[in-house]
């Protein structure tokens, strides 16, 4: 539990390497970030050889609400209420999860890396490759205008997973996307603050606990 | 507590000293000792530790023949996966793991929040038929255990999930000596299977969990995950990448940073476009990373309730949860996690 500690304490950027979004880096002209926007998503993931796809759809408000919608489920995102809200379409059900303020996970990142331009849906996006904090990479491709991830594409020791938006279209979504439908039983939970979090994830992965309670031929194991 | 960009040179001497989640991968991510030497390509880790199991289980599969996603350079053809012909996985496995004709008995084990059988489970059901077929017109034996309301499978206790376990391990165990047990659950009850396995004194051919969510507390008295499980000679889950019910039964820390790294993801992002907005790029490019990492987190942890890293993982497109128990799921499993396992 003890190398675990802190593993969720701290929000923190490590900022490594040659950053091609450096801060020498002068703007496109233009750019205005994301306002409001809707597309298609399609997912796929590889996993032990096999490829599955997923579409979806994507939705963003101007007042920062998001929704992705994946198959039986959609996840709602609204940063002012911090909530989190997983429909679940087949059962009906609404799970709200309240993230209060002072829970904030350990988070590190590298800063992107520019391997290229080209052209998504023509539109100009910028490609760039990073390193997530658990050795996973990645590829994404940013709109250069709205800079918004059109494509990321991730590896991880298990998967290789690509999501991609497809008809972007620039329009506040309609608001009742972003509500609970009429009709779902709604369950509540709340985060743990940032000290809970410590705990739970000393707790978290079974694979570490019988190291740390007596086999340690088992934790030289990587 | 988050950071400026005068503190960045802090955090970082923080975050140095601290254990980070890719550690905590890292550790996930462990294999037998011999995987390195027969498999030194990262590519393949996931796969070395399957057959590293079979190993045990007398299989002759090496980790460089199987460890490829290149089907054209897997093993087989002749019995032997050896890596002198290039089958597909599929026809690897046939090959190697040849049925025999000893009577087997396979259990259906229902899954959580049925206050009594399924109807799928029922015989006559598109499911029991299917199932039923796949063993030769065997009926299936049905296994239900009631203890399976919410509180009984969740955290911290999972006492349900535990007494399914018992019971089934104790008819297994009652069978007669050299029958042959192939081990079939919908949901939670795969829980209640790898559990079932610690109490079990004899061997499981097939061990098949459809939509089951990998939880990291479970299976049992904090023993790893890998440890459960480790008599079925083949070990199945199918799980679809649609299915948030999972998520939902997967353990405290598993759902608990799925949704915070989902928040910290549309945090950033909305960070990342406001300097955008402003023309500072910087700080876009440092939200916009952490955007990316946070989304990355997420992912994984979404995932985390789907694959089990001990086993087959068979991927499904979007199924709902229910879906997953149903003969397309079934018919579709890889003949490996059936037949020829």
């Amino acid at each position: 539990m003890t190398m675990l500690r802190g593993v969720i304490s701290l929000a923190c950027v490590t900022v490594l390497g040659s950053a091609v979004f450096s801060a020498r880096e002068t703007p496109r002209q233009g750019r205005r970030g994301v306002l409001s926007v809707e597309a298609d998503i399609m997912k796929y993931v590889k996993v032990g050889g096999r490829v599955v796809s997923l579409p979806g759809r994507y939705y963003r408000a101007a007042d920062g609400r998001v929704r992705e919608d994946f198959g039986s489920g959609s996840l709602v995102i609204d940063l002012r209420a911090r909530t989190v809200t997983l429909l679940s379409h087949e059962t009906r059900q609404a799970h709200v999860v309240a993230v209060p303020a002072a829970t904030t996970p350990r988070l590190s990142a590298s800063l992107p890396t520019r391997v290229g331009d080209g052209m998504h849906e023509g539109r100009p996006i910028t490609k760039s490759r990073f390193v997530g904090q658990d050795g996973g990479k990645g590829e994404a491709w940013t709109d250069d205008e709205l800079g918004l991830s059109v494509m990321m594409r991730t590896e991880s020791a298990s998967s290789i997973s690509t999501k991609i938006l497809r008809n972007i279209t620039l329009r506040q979504p309609d608001p009742a996307v972003f509500a609970v439908p009429a009709g779902y039983s709604v369950s509540t939970m709340t985060l743990p603050d940032s000290a809970a979090l410590d705990i739970l994830a000393g707790r978290g992965n079974p694979n570490l606990l019988p190291w740390g309670a007596g086999s340690p031929e088992k934790a030289g194991r990587r | 507590m988050r950071i400026t960009l005068k503190g960045l040179r802090t955090v970082l001497l923080i975050a140095a000293v601290t254990m980070s989640l890719g550690d905590l991968r890292a550790t996930l991510y462990a294999f037998p000792d011999d995987c390195a030497e027969i498999c030194p390509s990262s590519d393949c880790n996931t796969r070395c530790y399957e057959n590293a199991m079979e190993f045990e289980n007398g299989n002759t599969i090496s980790c460089r023949d199987y460890g490829v996603y290149d089907t054209s350079q897997m093993c087989c053809g002749d019995g032997v996966c050896d890596g002198e012909t290039g089958e597909s996985e599929q026809t690897c496995y046939a090959d190697c793991y040849v049925p025999g004709t000893e009577p087997q008995t396979t259990f259906l084990v229902n899954g959580s929040l049925n206050p009594s059988m399924p109807e799928w489970m029922l015989p006559g059901s598109p499911e029991f038929n299917a199932i039923a077929a796949t063993y030769n017109g065997q009926a299936p034996f049905l296994h239900f255990w009631s203890q399976n309301s919410f509180g009984e499978v969740t955290w911290p206790g999972y006492s349900g999930i535990d007494a399914g376990a018992e019971i089934l391990a104790a008819i297994v165990n009652a069978l007669p000596p050299g029958e042959i047990v192939n081990l079939v659950a919908h949901s939670h009850g795969g829980n209640v299977l790898i559990r079932s396995t610690f109490y079990l004194d004899r061997p499981v051919k097939h061990l098949i969990e459809l939509g089951t969510p990998v939880n990291w507390d479970l299976p049992k008295d904090q023993a790893p995950r890998y440890a459960a499980g480790h008599g079925a000679q083949m070990r199945c889950t199918a799980s679809s990448w649609a299915d948030e019910v999972q998520l939902l039964g997967a353990s405290p820390p598993q759902v608990t940073f799925y949704f915070l790294y989902s928040f910290s993801a549309a945090q950033e992002f909305e960070q990342a476009s406001f300097y955008l907005g402003q023309g500072d790029v910087e700080n876009w490019a440092i939200h916009y990373a952490l955007y990316l990492a946070a989304a990355l987190e997420a992912d994984y942890f979404w995932e985390s309730s789907k694959i089990e890293w001990y086993g087959h993982t068979i991927p499904f497109n979007a199924l709902s949860h229910s879906m997953m128990h149903e003969p397309v799921v079934w018919n579709a499993l890889p003949s490996f996690c059936k037949v020829g396992g």
